[in-house]
């Protein structure tokens, strides 16, 4: 319904979506906004009615997840998974900013239904040590050797899967794809595995292996699919990956 | 810290968070950080948007935000929360174009050579789409700069945000009519702007 000249279009549609915040500026925000406010803005004090116990939990439980999200951003360095809320289709012009929320909502907002001890699909996405380490809201002033133990282990991570993403972009799979594996064998459960397990799909098609990347993409779907990444995992190598 | 309402709940119905709910979406009232995290990017892109310069967007969000978690207890749940968020968000924009003026030159006519961060950030966009993206939203948002702010607003919601014109009339609380004959007039001045972008543009490569 737009009154507008075809490349004025066309120039909306690429950039509607150029506008959005990094996952790191965001997670940077949130951990501002958390020592000005205290740590119970974000946790079970900023309930503002009485039903309060499921909604702390998913309170505290929602910081976890856009941790395990973002990856290892809290610690500096670029964001290695930015693009959630950005466009990685062939087309982007088709595709704007709110579509990508609906699948990344369905994770979050599946918490307040389910305690966090549940087995539900979005729980089982987590690795085991993200899920067990989070059970409890983290204090304000949690204690710094395991915090910045934690820290180090996600550091490295990250320093893996973007050093890998980079290869990807420098069209150089089969070196990323080493340090793709190089991550699962040091850190299976790691705090990365959904990145890493996307990063191999993406690999594998770079690849022009179809068939090892569609079955790492039915893998994934099974075991996360309520992942950020799921419809691009699936549209990895063109139609069909299903 | 810890606020017990005694008055009925606020009632924010998860339906109000920026996207449509799963099929078991269960109506409770909403936490802060439920609003922050639904709504967070609405109100970053929103303020850069109306002209906040890159570097303050991290101030302006968090004063956002301050506000929301100091008013929230007073929100009335019949407006949806996106609509109470964007007018905090519009005054704090406000505020903060007064307080500090962009010295940046325009650079809209090149498309600038992503950073590492940005490819990385990016997750395996093509550099090239991801910057052709980037520079895209950034000359539009110097276009916007050339229109008043009422038509800004409007050009912003529709054209950006694809708010339906009713839902615009909510959020900036002005007649349906006033909508519409505002962003008639937004589009073709930001059509006039981008026109004046290019005759400018074209003007500079043939020096």
């Amino acid at each position: 319904m737009s009154d507008f000249k075809p490349e004025t279009r066309a120039l909306l549609e690429l950039g509607r979506g150029g506008d959005e915040p990094t996952d790191y500026e965001v997670l940077q925000n949130r951990r501002s906004l958390t020592s000005k406010l205290g740590a119970a803005a974000f946790g079970a004090g900023a309930l503002l009615s009485a039903t309060s116990k499921a909604s702390a939990a998913s309170a505290s439980f929602f910081s976890t997840k856009l941790l395990m999200v973002c990856g290892a951003v809290v610690l500096g360095g670029a964001a290695a998974l930015g693009a959630m809320y950005l466009e990685n289709t062939p087309a982007p012009a088709q595709v704007t900013a709110n579509d990508r929320l609906p699948a990344r909502a369905a994770i979050v907002k599946r918490e307040p239904s389910a305690p966090p001890s549940s087995t539900s699909a979005a729980q089982s996405a987590l690795p085991d040590d993200v899920r067990t380490a989070k059970a409890q809201p983290v204090p304000a002033r949690a204690t710094t050797s395991a915090r910045s133990l934690a820290a180090r282990s996600i550091q490295e991570e990250f320093e893996l899967i973007r050093a890998a993403q980079k290869h990807l972009h420098r069209n150089e799979p089969q070196a990323a794809l080493q340090l793709l594996n190089e991550h699962a064998r040091r850190f299976p459960g790691g705090a990365l595995s959904e990145e890493r397990e996307a990063s191999k799909v993406f690999a594998l098609c770079r690849m022009g292996n179809t068939s090892a990347a569609r079955a790492q993409a039915k893998r994934f779907v099974l075991r996360a699919p309520k992942s950020p990444f799921v419809d691009r995992v699936r549209e990895a190598c063109g139609s069909g990956s299903q | 810290m810890f606020r017990m309402s005694r008055a009925a709940p606020i009632g924010l119905r998860e339906s109000e968070l920026e996207c449509s709910p799963p099929a078991e979406a269960v109506s409770r009232p909403l936490s802060f950080a439920e609003v922050y995290d639904a709504h967070v990017r609405f109100v970053w892109r929103t303020l850069r948007r109306l002209g906040v310069p890159d570097d303050d967007c991290d101030d302006a969000v968090q004063d956002v935000f301050l506000i929301v978690h100091r008013k929230l207890a007073e929100f009335r749940p019949e407006a949806p929360v996106k609509h109470w968020l964007y007018r905090i968000t519009s005054g704090i924009a406000r505020d903060h174009r007064r307080s500090r003026r962009r010295k940046d030159p325009k650079q809209h006519g090149l498309i600038p050579i992503p950073s590492s961060e940005e490819i990385a950030d990016q997750n395996l966009q093509s550099p090239v789409d991801s910057a052709e993206r980037s520079a895209a939203a950034r000359l539009i948002r110097d276009l916007l700069q050339e229109l008043d702010e009422p038509k800004r607003e409007v050009f912003i919601l529709a054209d950006l945000e694809q708010m339906t014109a009713p839902e615009i009339a909510q959020v900036l609380e002005v007649p349906l009519n006033t909508v519409y004959s505002r962003l008639r007039r937004a589009r073709s001045e930001f059509e006039e702007a981008l026109t004046r972008h290019r005759k400018r543009d074209l003007g500079k490569r043939h020096e």
